[in-house]
């Protein structure tokens, strides 16, 4: 067998035959393809290792790859399919937002300078959930001195303020809270990310179609929170379930895997949740004691 | 055909405005309809449009803009213009005004025009003057006035009358008087009903002085003065959009010299297109930090331009640095492709989206020391040096507050709570026709208000009632911020006390 190649621009053609082994064949090919797309993205970021974004979470962060989330790249966040509640959507829409806000916690704590991080939003979303309060965001550890808040009317003009801010190249991240985009507006924030080698993170709305060109879609439910060890009649630490539903960088295995993290105030970054406590939606799980789970484990999706 | 504007008055309809012919048949402004009627039976009327009046008189001071930079509307009827420096332009003051009334009577207005060294005499020579035309030369204002009626001082109806009952009709009577003895009997009658609007006062003194020069009257213009113009007049005018670019661009290019030349940024610019037809379209840009970059400055305005309705066509381009600022020079770049710098490079992003979206859309926030949650923060508008101001803050700030959401709603929004005890936390809410059943709570934290001044929730009245803030979980793992304004069994008030919920945990 003979697999040739040509790529017009370089001219470099890439000749495997056979006797050479299927996975070196299958890296030849990725690695060609990401010259193609831009191995300056991959090639940058494997050279400072310290400066990988990542969300502290070794059996996420292990189907990201050895690089971690893509600097140079559009991140989505979508909301889990409502579970038919109001208050189950209203909690769903929050922990959505929270956990892009996470995402760009775990960002800005890799990046070390401090440039400006955008975040951007439609009126109406911030009438309706909220607009970003600076003593909380404070807790969260992100700094309001470097954050620049946009509110447009129109959604359009949200994903707008999203590529100018991404084209400058003087912002560190831009957060978008984006209504319908198309196939044609997700991979121009994909190109304008990437060329700025700045990352896009993007809150999808609920109903909305996911973003075509992304280099990774999560997908976000709330579940209740841990357990405070002070007081177990107050509220813990807060707790997602998080699925990788497409990673650019690294394929995934055919079934997906549903994780169940919590973000940790003190340490800043997500700890994997002991599988035992939710008993009701993982009975296989059921006979573990609790005081063994206390290595993380990855629990299957239910 | 004899023709009224009318306007519903305190007593029924009132004449606001005449034309010619019914002025000849008797008919007064101010007159009721019903008496009107009654001397002229077939006097047509039209209702009048006062806000309309006013937008067609702004119109008018705008193009007026052609004899003097300076000027602005004067009371319900008139325009004045400083003209100073201006006249010879027009090869004198007479064919000044002449130029005007031609102007104006080719538009289609019937003007009375007054010209003197101060405004108080033009306006006297305008509506007393002999004729349409009523000039007084420079130095002459004294003799000008002599002639002309009390009434020429704007003064109200009461002194008007008081002056004539003494036997003074003419402002000339008035000069031979002595002043204090003048002063002491028309005294400005503060709160009184004399000043009754239209710029009338009591004090005859004051007036005489205004009219002669003697005391400074200042007049705020309409429109503020450009610091630094640059314009381009065309022959023919200019119709196409692609020629409206270039004239900005070389209307640009002469103003960022100028700028450069003054060490100078521009913070606000206005660029005005004098149509053919004697109207034109304006539009203005600003900037976060003063520029005077030219590419920066022309993509800003090419954005707006797309939206101006060119007309018929365009004569004159005028660019306007209203609001300036110091700048000094810095180095563009090296080399062929200036490189943005970091701080520069995010002024003008933050322009750009300002200009698209609307500068009170793009805003940091600052925190502001106060303990009520929603005043602990403020919208400032982006730039660098707000890191000090943060700083500032923070050392007033308790270090070990309760945590905060980082979402917070622009108002508290009421729910209805089923409580174990009144004074715990809530066991389930209903918000936004969704209830929600509480797993854990955590308070309350108590945030009173400052015994001086209450705090509203929303837009409603200010109370004194203090707030407790729950952090509250629910079944789903949503988390809210809720609080109890008011105390059960307190006597201070007799409301009972309200839900909130102010913030999202999430």
């Amino acid at each position: 067998m003979l697999i040739g190649c040509l790529d017009k621009s370089r001219s470099t053609d890439v000749v495997l035959d056979e006797s050479s082994g299927k996975q070196s064949l299958i890296d030849g090919l990725r690695a060609h393809i990401g010259r193609i797309e831009g191995g300056a993205t991959l090639s940058a970021a494997s050279s400072c290792p310290s400066a990988h974004w990542m969300l502290g979470v070794p059996e996420i962060d292990t189907l990201l790859g050895s690089v971690g989330l893509n600097v140079g790249g559009v991140h989505e966040i979508r909301c889990a399919p409502p579970g038919g509640r109001g208050g189950g959507a209203a909690a769903a829409t929050i922990a959505q937002r929270l956990f892009g806000l996470l995402l760009g916690v775990r960002r800005v704590i890799a990046l070390k300078h401090d440039g400006p991080v955008f975040w951007a939003a439609p009126l109406s979303a911030c009438n309706e959930t909220g607009t970003l309060y600076s003593h909380g965001l404070k807790d969260l550890g992100l700094d309001p001195g470097h954050l620049i808040i946009v509110t447009p009317r129109k959604n359009q003009d949200v994903l707008w303020v999203l590529e100018e801010a991404l084209r400058s190249g003087c912002v560190s991240m831009v957060l978008g809270e984006v209504g319908a985009i198309s196939a044609t507006a997700s991979r121009r924030l994909s190109l304008a990310a990437a060329e700025a080698q700045c990352p896009c993170i993007l809150v999808s709305s609920p109903g909305s179609l996911p973003a075509v060109a992304v280099a990774t879609r999560w997908q976000v439910a709330p579940r209740p929170g841990g357990e405070n060890p002070l007081d177990p009649a107050t509220p813990g630490a807060r707790r997602f379930s998080l699925t990788l539903e497409r990673c650019r960088s690294q394929p995934l295995a055919s079934n997906r895997i549903d994780f169940a993290v919590e973000w940790s105030d003190g340490a800043r970054c997500f700890r994997m949740v002991a599988a035992v406590p939710d008993r009701a939606s993982a009975p296989e799980f059921a006979a573990f004691p609790s005081h063994e789970s206390q290595q993380r484990i990855a629990r299957p999706a239910a | 055909m004899p023709l009224a504007l009318v306007d519903s008055g305190t007593r029924g309809i009132v004449i606001t405005a005449i034309n010619g012919s019914a002025a000849a048949a008797g008919v007064a402004v101010g007159q009721s309809l019903a008496d009107a009627r009654a001397a002229l039976p077939v006097l047509h009327t039209r209702p009048a449009q006062p806000a309309n009046d006013h937008a067609a008189l702004e119109e008018l001071t705008r193009w007026a803009g052609r004899y003097g930079p300076l000027r602005n509307i004067e009371g319900r009827d008139a325009i004045w213009v400083d003209i100073s420096g201006v006249d010879h332009l027009f090869g004198g003051e007479a064919h000044l005004l002449s130029d005007l009334q031609r102007c104006l009577k080719a538009s289609g207005f019937t003007c009375r025009l007054g010209l003197a060294d101060t405004g108080a005499a033009a306006w006297a020579l305008a509506r007393f003057g002999h004729g349409p035309i009523s000039m007084a030369s420079q130095g002459s204002t004294k003799t000008a006035l002599e002639g002309l009626p009390v009434e020429a001082l704007r003064l109200t109806p009461q002194t008007v009358l008081l002056l004539r009952r003494l036997g003074l009709y003419r402002i000339g009577q008035l000069y031979s008087l002595p002043r204090a003895s003048l002063a002491r009997r028309f005294r400005e009658v503060r709160g009184g009903g004399g000043t009754s609007g239209g710029g009338l006062a009591d004090a005859v003194v004051l007036r005489l002085d205004q009219a002669l020069g003697g005391i400074r009257e200042p007049r705020p213009p309409l429109m503020v003065l450009p610091c630094r113009v640059a314009r381009q007049v065309f022959a023919e005018p200019l119709v196409t959009s692609a020629g409206i670019e270039t004239a900005v661009e070389a209307a640009m290019a002469a103003l960022c010299a100028l700028l450069a030349d003054a060490g100078e940024g521009v913070r606000q610019l206005r660029l005005t297109l004098y149509r053919t037809d004697s109207t034109y379209a304006a539009t203005e840009i600003g900037t976060s930090s003063p520029s005077r970059d030219k590419a920066h400055l022309s993509g800003l305005l090419g954005e707006k331009l797309a939206g101006i309705d060119l007309g018929f066509g365009v004569d004159v381009v005028s660019l306007e640095a209203i609001v300036v600022a110091a700048l000094d020079a810095t180095q563009a770049g090296l080399g062929a492709k200036p490189r943005r710098l970091g701080a520069q490079g995010l002024a003008q992003l933050v322009d750009r989206l300002a200009n698209r979206v609307g500068t009170s859309s793009i805003y940091q926030l600052a925190a502001v020391p106060s303990h009520i949650p929603e005043q602990a923060e403020c919208r400032m508008p982006v730039s660098q040096n707000r890191q000090r101001l943060d700083d500032k803050v923070d050392g007033l700030s308790c270090a070990t507050k309760p945590p905060r959401p980082p979402f917070l709603l622009s108002r508290p929004e009421a729910i209805t709570v089923i409580a174990e005890v009144p004074e715990g936390p809530p066991r389930q809410f209903l918000w936004r026709r969704a209830s929600h059943r509480i797993i854990k709570a955590e308070g309350p934290e108590r945030i009173a208000p400052a015994w001086w001044q209450g705090i509203g929730v929303g837009d409603g009245p200010s109370v004194l009632r203090p707030r407790d803030y729950y952090r509250i979980e629910d079944d789903h793992g949503g988390r809210y911020w809720v609080f109890r304004e008011g105390v059960y069994g307190s006597d201070a008030d007799d409301r009972q006390p309200v839900w909130y919920v102010h913030g999202l945990f999430g």
